[in-house]
């Protein structure tokens, strides 16, 4: 019968856990919350969707145009995404996601024009070059494909 | 007090009440348990929350005969407790009809049919589980139950519900009573007869493959049967007598009070093995009915 005496001591002596909060002011500063991308810096390589790891991220190219997807619903707020954002364009928001019934509710679609990466010419020897070599050798790097300059980047990374 | 039969199916203590009921009866044993436990529990809706929360969610489609079954079982098991619970007699001098009593013992079996059916149509291994578990919990409870609602009928002398509501001082009567009482945790599937739908072990047993509305019907279902099993307790100890609400908010009160016991066994009681809740129900609880038929019996031949 100890059981029954332990019952009527937890209703006499009352809670011990706490309320559920009922605001959104319960995060830290490293809270990873909804991803939010700047469409003005984004350029479209598409690296955030190729580390997603729950597919939460797409990205659509056509021609000089794409498109980039978010869907918080299938979001598991790793973050890898943010890490491997070479332009820092993608964030995360240090709140609580709103509650949502349906699955594309929170969805985010962004369509964007494709920028290149434009990268610093190097700084041309001197009198190793004819004047305006450096200028058409950076014409030339920012006219490549974005592919092959997001390889490049890989490289640089490896190295 | 000769009411319509449509009232007691849509209105009181039908549909209009039941289903609320179900929602308080269910919060209430949540609650209950939570303060016993020294948590807080969920706010009065969360069972209407879950509920509706249940309906809008989108499930994994299944096709064919299996899906229809699937979605027929728990259904049927809440149109049996919306017609038990209509049967009910809660308004003193109601009319029911000879053996309606026979009906109720039916209609109060349907949904542990139910759940085994389910459980044997889902597939799942667990399902199948719990689905055995069920069935011979229900086999080892339902003598009980049967023993002691003729028990009560022969201190009766009657199978009809608006007499057996009568309450007598026959000790065959309250004997009886004491026997419901015991085999309400097993037909709710509560500790410490939980084994059918041991969430631990057997992932809810019969409901592993359920998800959206069919598992809300099934919750609301399990609410209807609180609803059921513990009115049913009260038409039988609250005298039926004295204006029609009064008798309606003795109904409500006993029900809930049922309700807290129940939980207050549930929570000081850890879950049984399948073999451990037969030797109770079909050594102890058996033996008890057993006697009390036959003192009922022999009490009659006296008299």
């Amino acid at each position: 019968m100890n059981i029954f005496r332990l019952i009527f001591e937890n209703l006499r002596s009352g809670t011990v856990s706490y309320s559920l909060p009922h605001t959104h002011d319960c995060t830290s500063d490293q809270y990873r919350g909804l991803i939010v991308n700047d469409p003005e810096r984004c350029v479209g390589c598409g690296q955030c969707a190729y580390v997603c790891p729950s597919a939460a991220i797409e990205v659509t190219r056509s021609g000089d145009h794409y498109t980039w997807t978010y869907n918080p619903s299938k979001c598991a707020f790793c973050g890898r995404c943010i890490e491997r954002c070479k332009p820092r364009t993608l964030t995360t928001l240090s709140e609580l996601p709103p509650l949502y019934s349906t699955q594309d509710e929170l969805k985010q679609v962004l369509n964007m024009v494709r920028k290149r990466p434009v990268r610093p010419a190097p700084a041309p020897a001197a009198g190793a070059m004819p004047a305006g070599a450096g200028a058409r050798e950076s014409v030339a790097e920012s006219a490549k494909p974005a592919d092959q300059t997001a390889v490049g980047q890989r490289k640089e990374d490896l190295k | 007090m000769n009411t319509s039969p449509w009232i007691h199916l849509f209105l009181f203590p039908g549909l209009l009440f039941a289903v609320p009921a179900s929602w308080f009866y269910v919060w209430g044993e949540r609650k209950a348990t939570a303060r016993m436990q020294r948590r807080i529990g969920p706010p009065l809706l969360q069972p209407l929350y879950d509920l509706v929360k249940l309906f809008g969610k989108r499930t994994p489609s299944r096709h064919g005969f299996e899906a229809n079954l699937l979605r027929l079982w728990p259904a049927l098991s809440v149109l049996s407790m919306v017609g038990a619970i209509a049967m009910l007699p809660v308004f003193p001098g109601g009319r029911g009809f000879t053996g309606d009593a026979i009906i109720l013992v039916a209609l109060l079996e349907i949904p542990s049919v139910c759940f085994i059916l389910a459980g044997f149509t889902s597939g799942s291994v667990f399902a199948e589980i719990g689905a055995i578990r069920e069935a011979i919990l229900s086999v080892a409870c339902n003598v009980v139950f049967l023993l002691s609602i003729v028990t009560i009928a022969v201190s009766g002398r009657s199978f009809r519900l608006a007499d057996l509501a009568t309450v007598s001082l026959n000790p065959g009567h309250w004997i009886g009573v004491f026997g419901i009482l015991l085999c309400i945790p097993a037909k709710l599937r509560i500790n410490p007869f939980s084994t059918s739908s041991a969430e631990q072990e057997i992932y809810s047993g019969s409901l592993t493959e359920y998800a959206g509305a069919a598992l809300a019907m099934w919750e609301l279902s399990h609410g209807l049967e609180w609803v059921a099993l513990t009115g049913f307790v009260a038409t039988l100890v609250v005298p039926a007598s004295g204006p029609w609400w009064l008798h309606a908010i003795q109904f409500v009160v006993i029900s809930f009070a049922e309700v807290l016991l129940l939980t207050t066994l549930a929570s000081a009681t850890g879950r049984f093995t399948l073999e451990r809740s037969i030797r109770f129900y079909w050594r102890w609880a058996a033996i008890l009915a057993m006697l009390s038929i036959s003192a009922s019996i022999y009490m009659r031949f006296l008299s």
